[in-house]
This record gives C-alpha cells, sequence and structure tokens, in this order.
C-alpha cells in the first residue's frame, strides 16, 4: 500500500470561520487598549475635578476663619490700641464691660 | 516576522507608543493564534472565546514581558496554548475524560463542526491528529502547521526538545499509518 504523503494535504484545514471574524476579533482585542486608555482620562478628569473642589471649599473656609479671626474681640482690640485714642478706648471698653463693673468704674 | 517582532517590542517598551505597538500585536498574531486555538479545541466558539481570554491575558501582563523580540512570539503562543490546554481540561471534568483521551470527544465535535467536509482528506487527516495524545498533537501542530523550530516549541509547551523531537516523529508515524488504512 503506497505511503501516505504529507503533501497531499499541506496545511489546508477543513474548517471554516464566520464572514468578517478576524477583522471584529482583531478590533475586539484592540478595544481592550482604548478601554483602559478611557478609564484612565476618566478618572484624571474625576481627580482633577475633587482636587478643585477640595481647594475651593479649604479656600472658602479659610477665608471665613480669617474673618471671624479678623474681627474678634481680642484682635478688634489689639487693633484699637495701635490705632486708638484714649477716649475711643474707654468707649469701647464700656461698650463690652458688664452692668456691674460699669456701675463699680464709671 | 523577527523584524516586524522587534519593531513591534519597541512600541511596547515606548510607554508613549503602547498602544500603537499592541495594535500592531494583534494584527500580527490574531490570525496565527486562532487557527493554533482551533486545531486544538476543535469548536470555532471556543476557539474565539479562548482567544478573547487569550488577548486580555496578554494586554494585562504585557508591561511585565521582559524578554527579547524572538521570545515575544513563544510568549505569545505559551499564553494561548495554556489556554487551550485548561480549556480542554474543564471540558474533560464534564465528561469525567482524561486529557489525552479526550480526542474521541473532540472527534465528533470536529464531525458536527466540518460537516461533510469530515470525508475529505484534510477532514481524515484532523481526524487522525485528534486521535493523538493532547500533547503529541500540540508538537506535532507547532511544528507542522507552526513551523516552529523545536527549541521554541520547547519554550512554549514547557517540554524537552529532545522529547518534542521524539513526540514529533512518533506523531508522523501514527498519522502515516491511519491514512493509509
Amino acid at each position: 500500500m503506497k505511503e501516505f504523503d504529507f503533501d497531499n494535504v499541506g496545511k489546508r484545514l477543513p474548517y471554516a470561520t464566520p464572514e468578517g471574524f478576524f477583522e471584529r476579533a482583531k478590533m475586539q482585542a484592540k478595544s481592550l487598549d482604548a478601554g483602559a486608555q478611557g478609564l484612565h482620562r476618566r478618572r484624571t478628569f474625576i481627580v482633577t475635578r475633587v482636587a478643585i473642589a477640595a481647594a475651593v471649599v479649604l479656600a472658602v473656609c479659610g477665608a471665613a476663619w480669617w474673618a471671624w479671626d479678623y474681627n474678634s474681640l481680642e484682635n478688634r482690640y489689639e487693633r484699637m490700641l495701635a490705632e486708638c485714642s484714649t477716649d475711643v478706648l474707654w468707649e469701647f471698653a464700656y461698650e463690652y464691660d458688664s452692668d456691674s463693673d460699669k456701675t463699680y468704674f464709671y | 516576522m523577527i523584524i516586524e517582532t522587534s519593531e513591534i517590542l519597541r512600541l511596547l517598551t515606548d510607554r508613549e507608543r503602547r498602544s500603537e505597538g499592541f495594535a500592531l500585536l494583534v494584527d500580527a498574531y490574531t490570525e496565527p493564534l486562532y487557527w493554533h486555538l482551533r486545531r486544538m479545541v476543535v469548536v470555532h466558539e471556543e476557539a474565539e472565546d479562548t482567544l478573547q481570554e487569550v488577548w486580555i491575558k496578554i494586554f494585562s501582563s504585557i508591561e511585565s514581558y521582559r524578554g527579547d523580540a524572538e521570545g515575544l512570539r513563544s510568549w505569545c503562543y505559551r499564553i494561548a496554548t495554556n489556554a487551550a490546554l485548561d480549556r480542554l481540561r474543564r471540558r474533560c471534568r464534564w465528561r469525567f475524560v482524561t486529557l489525552d483521551s479526550i480526542g474521541h470527544t473532540l472527534s465528533k465535535d470536529f464531525t458536527h463542526e466540518v460537516g461533510e467536509s469530515a470525508d475529505s482528506i484534510e477532514g481524515r487527516f484532523q481526524q487522525a491528529l485528534l486521535a493523538l495524545p493532547t500533547k503529541q498533537r500540540l508538537v506535532f501542530n507547532l511544528r507542522y502547521y507552526d513551523e516552529l523550530e523545536y527549541s521554541e516549541i520547547s519554550r512554549i509547551t514547557g517540554i524537552s526538545e529532545g522529547a518534542c523531537k521524539t513526540n514529533y516523529h512518533y506523531a508522523q508515524q501514527r498519522v502515516k499509518e491511519m491514512m493509509t488504512r
């Protein structure tokens, strides 16, 4: 019996693939990379926006604290000491003294 | 192919051009990997699913690849081979058969897949290959269809180079016997 010759079949295969299969398979594989890049861009967008919002909140809180601190009783008194006459100081002190103190001092 | 693989690797190692490199890798290896998988798992849908798993694995591991251009092809084939064997092992568990005896199951799938082409010379050739033990069939496919050197087949399969040559020789003999019956 004649020995089988591999050249008779070569590399031919009896399998078929659906039309356009390889193009779709390649696009699907490449979309892994596009998906990863899109995720990275979205993450960067969110992180940037959160950082800006946090900075704004800190700035607002900082400004509010500064305004409160500037107008605190101690700081107003310190500024008056530096800027004002004795009469103004007495008027300021009178405004904030208790009733009993007013009776005693004035 | 070696020159093309060098270019692909050069782009993959460049952070700004990695996407370009991955796209070239996909273009270069989708068909060879698919046919390698198809010859192992037989059914198109199984090969398609396995190919997707392979690309996911390659994509998630590509940054950690530290080999040279020549090794890139072996690396891709190794991932594909392991994925194909895992898929076959899962089918073995469902059917309570061993990896080497799954050929009978695959032969039934083959007849269903190709229909009348099963009686063609290509069909009978594939059925002869499916009757081989899985690892012998694997070595034969990589040598005969992909024309890889035994050293590369050894890297892909984890089988020693000498054992690869022996497996290929025995596979050739068995296929010849089955085709001349």
